[in-house]
């Protein structure tokens, strides 16, 4: 795994994350026939310490849906909800998120945001993707991210950050979108998007 | 980073323990504390009689093979981090001798079931490393609450009740460790035994 990424690595990874979660949010927008709209992706490579204060505090309470996509090259993509976000995007279904059915929103929702990455990713890298099934995971964000990032890489002085928000405005629905590639495919990512 | 809570009379501070980083008190006004341990093992390292107490936040079972280490911290790797704490706790005053010191560890939670098999497991294997450095160094594990599935937070309070909780997200924090009730003026336990 590189030390550093250069700046035109980090900009082909931010289009990665730009472009998986515009499509993304075109897919959501018709599932929940509410129109999403998506912030400018964030890449950086900073310590984990860091990564947990970026994304909103170590202790802060979050529903994350986490799934593995890849093949021969590997990442997790997360989508992160506070309880509140979670329950009022389950609400525009007119579904509770702490039932079961709400989970399997939760789950839907992070298919086809795994989806959509994996189409996306496939086509900038020429590497095929397969998304495998979600995890639905309600607990605090510093135990999901650092176990997230101690399976992905093993470097935590230089964690690569790479997030996207995706928000329903008028409902007050938003949730943050971790691309996480597996450090020991990075290389090989980074030269099939061309920037190796 | 740190806050301060008023309990009963007395000012308690949280010292915040982060990933990677140790730290160990004597001081009865502060507490130690670790939050959102997922695959990650807090360590606390306690002599009693001696009135000290530590806590560290292990990341990774073992250093990596190769690649870049700086700036890790000194409790990042599981292998490496009971000489780190036992040093700290001497220099507070405590742990002359091994048998003083008793070891609560929490954490190493199964966080993602969809993780790559060969990495899905790391928080096992950072409770098998820390528990390995411990029985090393002769230091009796006297709580435990590992595996699983959920985050936990971990707070060490010397006071003069001493203990260390667990909490997991949407329950209640559980008491893993009583020490004895200090009472003024302080009673020497081990005298006792």
């Amino acid at each position: 795994m590189p030390e550093q990424y250069t700046e035109i690595q980090l900009d082909a990874l931010r289009e990665v994350a730009n472009t998986g979660s515009g499509h993304a949010a075109g897919d959501l927008s018709e599932m929940l026939g509410h129109s999403f709209e998506i912030s400018v992706p964030r890449a950086v490579v900073t310590d984990i310490e860091e990564s947990l204060d970026l994304l909103g505090g170590a202790g802060t309470e979050v529903t994350a849906v986490a799934i593995r996509v890849g093949g021969d090259v590997e990442a997790m993509l997360v989508a992160m909800f506070t309880p509140e976000q979670a329950a009022n995007l389950c609400g525009l279904l007119g579904i509770d998120s702490d039932s079961e059915m709400g989970s399997s929103v939760l789950q839907e929702v992070g298919n086809v945001l795994a989806c959509a990455y994996a189409n996306v990713l496939a086509e900038m890298s020429g590497i095929s993707w397969e998304v495998y099934p979600p995890d639905v995971i309600r607990d605090m964000l510093g135990s999901i991210v650092a176990s997230l990032v101690a399976s992905t890489t093993r470097d935590i002085t230089n964690v690569l950050l790479i997030d996207s928000t995706l928000s329903i405005n008028s409902a007050d629905a938003e949730m943050s979108v971790l691309f996480v590639p597996y450090d020991d495919g990075i290389d090989q990512l980074l030269m099939r998007l061309g920037v190796g | 980073m740190s806050a301060d809570v008023t309990l009963g009379s007395t000012d308690i501070t949280d010292v915040q323990v982060r990933i990677g980083q140790l730290a160990a008190t004597a001081r009865p006004d502060q507490r130690l504390v670790t939050v959102g341990l997922g695959s990650c093992v807090g360590v606390a390292l306690i002599d009693e009689r001696a009135g000290v107490y530590a806590l560290a936040h292990v990341f990774l079972p073992e250093e990596p093979d190769a690649g870049p280490k700086s700036g890790a911290g000194p409790a990042t790797y599981a292998s490496t981090v009971v000489p780190a704490l036992v040093r700290r706790v001497q220099e507070l005053g405590g742990g002359a001798t091994s048998t003083r010191l008793v070891a609560v560890i929490a954490g190493g939670a199964r966080m993602f079931s969809s993780a790559r098999s060969t990495t899905a497991d790391i928080g096992e294997r950072n409770v098998t490393a820390v528990t390995r450095g411990l029985e090393d160094a002769g230091i009796r594990i006297v709580a435990r609450l590992t595996g699983g599935t959920h985050g936990r937070t971990i707070r060490v309070e010397p006071g003069c009740a001493p203990r260390v909780t667990v909490r997991e997200v949407g329950r209640t924090e559980v008491d893993v460790w009583q020490g004895l009730t200090r009472v003024a003026p302080a009673v020497d336990h081990a005298a006792a035994a």
